[in-house]
């Protein structure tokens, strides 16, 4: 890092932290802070959208996915388009129509106060727990890397999302949020140009692809159905359906981004825009790591990416072991190079040479075969280490190949994005808190501006407790398996409830309460039994079960056991 | 009425389908160049 990128870094995040809280400073009353006065045009909604989905850890972990296995996790996404849809023709009519400020709320007009409160305390356990990790997760990646106090960087990140989340509420986050992405995009495509630019003379975009091609990079949809593999056509489709359906339909964090909207149509546009952009933008962001990869092919590689790795080693007795197998990886990296040079020789002949791509491969494997060997050592050296390292790849290629100032640009698309959701995040724990809980637990009548403080106040108090949750991250094993862990358990109850609450009128409160907290145990259950009893399912599947589960109990419940009785909600559904 | 009218099948739903199902059939495109 040089002064220029300081001064690239610095001035890129002071202006959009300073902007956002100027621009959005004092809000009127609890509407204006928690819904922006619904003033929000479509293409801000989207944008908005996009950028709380879109965490550091994005940019940071899917090259690394791409460098290590190849473009296949595009498919994860392909069930997000159709949620969108499902979401925009139920979903946001009935939200708009119940005038709610958070989804929760829709629930006790729908059932009762239980099921609401139920939903909202699920939601604020989850999502407590996952700003805080957005905060951590590329801290802990950055003070890596680049040696900085992680605790220092904890609280940086988490009080300028503070500053202007706590200034503007919803408004100054989809503020920041356009900047915070036209900031990210324009970063990643300098990046991607770059690595092109660095790629040998004679090669071109084309011969980029045929190498990662001839490398197993450009296995991009897989139709079949073999459970083993993760990502899949029908895994994206199905799997990748249900959690965008519960993160977009349910999650405060996102339907507090299109509650904002205008209009109901002006919602629906901004989800129509993050329907048609995500597939494409995620497979940019790949063929980005993709690209990353052809260029470790002719420049020299480490044997783990992460530079604690590498430490620990040096400190023990496999230090000689391990030094054999990163000599044994320049040989093979200088022995790829030369096929990959020939290979390319003969590609711009027109001559796709089978033999070479058959070499190619087998050296790839061998490669592979190394990495493992040193994961298997660096356990041996510290068996709390994090031996998976692609979380580490594409920013040890910004550090260490790109111009100064990019550098600083770089970091500065990492920290938006992290403030970007970590924003989203803290408006939806204050907001939910605020109305789901203290509101709604007020015997007296309070004015606006009593709660609008409350609000602001709750914003603060849960942005201290992420900064808290990232500061001991480090003493939780696994932190990001965690959270992914607590977000499936619970994410396909509140799922259900939601489906239940919009596409059946018969269902009344007290089935769908049992049935919900049936579902959840059961999901506990089965959840002791992956851990305890060494069960292979994924946790993916866990949404799918939860839905399912609530939904057929709550339509048994009520069909079996309280036939024929009024139904006394508030809202009537058409 | 207006919840009704919003509930309805839109052109940029089937636009959203239309041009996913395009950006797998470019997936599949590249797979058959590349891979």
């Amino acid at each position: 890092m040089q002064l220029f990128d300081w001064i690239v870094l610095i001035v890129t995040l002071l202006f959009i932290v300073g902007y956002g809280s100027w621009k959005t400073r004092g809000s009127k009353n609890v509407e204006d802070f928690i819904l922006g006065n619904n003033e929000t045009p479509w293409y801000t909604v989207g944008l908005s959208v996009m950028a709380t989905q879109a965490s550091a850890i994005t940019f940071l972990s899917t090259p690394g996915q791409a460098y290590h296995d190849g473009m296949g996790f595009v498919q994860f996404y392909f069930g997000l388009p159709i949620a969108m849809i499902v979401i925009c023709l139920t979903f946001i009519p009935l939200y708009h129509k119940s005038k709610v400020f958070t989804a929760y709320e829709f629930l006790e007009r729908r059932f009762d106060v239980k099921t609401r409160s139920l939903a909202a305390i699920l939601f604020l356990v989850q999502r407590g727990l996952g700003t805080g990790l957005t905060i951590y997760a590329p801290a802990i990646i950055l003070s890596a890397l680049l040696g900085w106090n992680l605790t220092v960087m904890n609280i940086i990140i988490g009080v300028m999302v503070i500053i202007y989340t706590f200034s503007g509420g919803t408004k100054a986050v989809n503020v920041t949020q356009k900047q915070q992405m036209f900031v990210i995009m324009s970063g990643m495509f300098i990046t991607f140009f770059l690595i092109l630019h660095y790629l040998p003379n004679d090669m071109t975009f084309n011969s980029a692809l045929h190498i990662a091609g001839a490398n197993d990079k450009m296995n991009i949809v897989d139709f079949s159905f073999d459970p083993e593999e993760k990502y899949t056509f029908w895994s994206g489709i199905t799997g990748g359906f249900f959690l965008a359906l519960a993160y977009f339909g349910t999650d405060q964090s996102q339907v507090g981004r299109y509650l904002s909207g205008k209009s109901v149509r002006e919602s629906q546009m901004g989800l129509i825009m993050n329907g048609l952009l995500k597939v494409p933008m995620q497979f940019f962001i790949l063929l980005t790591g993709v690209m990353v990869f052809v260029f470790f092919q002719f420049n020299p590689v480490p044997l783990n990416f992460n530079p604690n790795n590498k430490i620990a080693i040096e400190k023990s007795a496999f230090k000689q072991e391990y030094h054999v197998l990163e000599e044994k990886l320049v040989k093979l990296s200088e022995d790829k190079k030369v096929i990959n040079l020939l290979y390319i020789d003969q590609l711009n002949q027109d001559y796709d040479n089978p033999i070479l791509r058959k070499e190619l491969i087998a050296l790839s494997n061998k490669e592979k075969d190394l990495r493992d060997k040193a994961k298997e050592i660096i356990s041996r050296a510290d068996s709390n280490s994090e031996t998976n390292d692609k979380d580490y790849v594409f920013f040890h290629f910004i550090l260490h190949y790109l111009p100064k100032g990019l550098i600083g640009l770089l970091l500065a698309v990492i920290l938006s994005a992290a403030m970007s959701s970590t924003a989203s995040g803290l408006t939806a724990l204050a907001s939910t808190t605020a109305i789901d809980i203290y509101k709604r637990n007020q015997t007296e009548e309070k004015s606006e501006k009593h709660y609008l403080h409350v609000t602001k106040f709750f914003t603060l108090f849960w942005g201290i407790v992420a900064i808290l949750f990232a500061c001991v991250g480090t003493l939780f094993e696994n932190l990001i398996q965690l959270v992914n862990i607590i977000g499936s358990i619970f994410y396909g109850t509140v799922l259900g409830i939601f489906l239940v609450g919009f596409y059946t009128k018969k269902v009344q409160a007290k089935p769908m309460f049992i049935s919900a907290i049936i579902s959840q145990l059961t999901i506990f259950v089965i959840y002791y039994f992956m851990i305890y009893r060494q069960e292979k399912l994924g946790y993916l599947w866990l949404n799918f079960i939860g839905a399912i589960l609530t939904i057929v109990l709550a339509l048994l419940l009520q069909f079996l056991f309280f036939k024929g009785k009024s139904n006394d909600n508030e809202l009537i559904l058409e | 009425m207006e919840a009704k009218k919003t509930k309805k099948w839109k052109k940029s739903y089937t636009y959203v389908l239309v041009v996913n199902a395009i950006y797998i059939a470019i997936f599949l495109l590249i797979m058959q160049l590349y891979s």
